[in-house]
């Protein structure tokens, strides 16, 4: 989106770094759009950072003390939409889902629910072991780390199918829905995890 | 948020907890999970001159995801096998009374009941 003084291309759709014009009425869905990102998985972490501050500095509600009520609100949900769109992209498997969900949206036909053969019964079999008597606490921190080397080998693999995506330069519905069968696992080892944690605690 | 009496009493003192042998033909697995938040149901009946006889659940996840596969046991004991395909997950979230962010839970144990017939309907099929 080009800016209409400079005409050099904005930052961000309510933003240009070049002229310091800000739209403060800017409202989108779009997590990628707010940052001026294009949807996809790879993210040069260094221009991300850039952005989040330029913009973070630019909305600052303490820089818009004397505006009106109505455009002070206006400021603090433009920066609130910020925040949600930096810490949700900032994260390698959000960033994922939301790439997914992009292109579903766009109509690619991805079935959102679909799990690797067996998982459920691997999952199943692992919960009923943690609720066990003769299970200890050395044996929860031997299933931590294993769901743990599980949920890490799993991030490593989504990340390996966007690298060759990028490199065929394709939007392969074979690939993405592999990706999504692999997001849909992280839920369950988080709640794994996230039980252990509670055990182990008591 | 406050919940129904009927789902802390299910949550409280679940019915028909437990496992059944999966490999047993007369028995029908259903396992079902729900990827947004990880819990995972498994409901087991079974069947016999097309009746449900026993039914037995296990489910790690969220009270109303535990007390809608507490109930689904419940109401499928001593039914027809077509009688309980009619079980919807209304039913049992207008029973409990779950709020709509738990809706999603009766869904769940819909889900279960019905892979739990499918399941114990083809292992029939194949025995003739």
């Amino acid at each position: 989106m080009d800016c209409k003084s400079c005409n050099k291309t904005q930052l961000t759709p309510f933003f240009c770094s070049c002229c310091n014009v800000l739209d403060i009425s800017y409202e989108s869905s779009d997590k990628f759009e707010t940052l001026g990102l294009k949807k996809s998985y790879e993210l040069d972490k260094k221009d991300f950072e850039d952005r989040y501050l330029t913009l973070s500095k630019v909305t600052h509600p303490d820089r818009y003390q004397d505006l009106s009520e109505t455009q002070k609100t206006k400021i603090l949900n433009l920066s609130a939409q910020i925040n949600g769109s930096y810490f949700s992209l900032k994260d390698d498997l959000t960033r994922a889902q939301l790439v997914l969900d992009h292109l579903i949206s766009d109509g690619m036909a991805l079935d959102k629910k679909s799990l690797p053969k067996n998982f459920l019964f691997e999952i199943l079999e692992i919960r009923e072991e943690m609720d066990e008597d003769s299970t200890d606490d050395d044996r929860l921190e031997e299933i931590e780390s294993e769901v743990e080397g599980l949920r890490k080998s799993t991030h490593k693999e989504i990340e390996k199918i966007f690298q060759e995506l990028t490199k065929l330069n394709v939007l392969d519905t074979n690939h993405l829905q592999d990706v999504q069968t692999k997001l849909n696992t992280i839920s369950y080892y988080d709640r794994i995890l996230e039980q252990i944690e509670g055990k182990l605690d008591d | 948020m406050a919940y129904s009496e009927k789902l802390l009493d299910h949550y409280n003192n679940p019915r028909n907890v437990g496992s059944m042998d999966k490999k047993d033909k007369s028995v029908g697995t259903g396992l079902v999970g729900a990827p947004e938040c990880g819990d995972v149901m498994k409901l087991q009946i079974q069947v016999e001159d097309d009746k449900i006889i026993d039914a037995k659940f296990k489910t790690y996840g969220c009270g109303s995801a535990i007390a809608s596969s507490s109930l689904a046991t419940e109401w499928l004991k001593g039914k027809s096998v077509d009688e309980a395909l009619k079980i919807k997950n209304t039913d049992i979230s207008t029973e409990l009374d779950l709020p709509p962010v738990k809706i999603h839970c009766s869904v769940l144990a819909e889900d279960a009941i019905r892979m739990a017939l499918d399941d114990v309907r083809s292992k029939q099929d194949d025995e003739g």
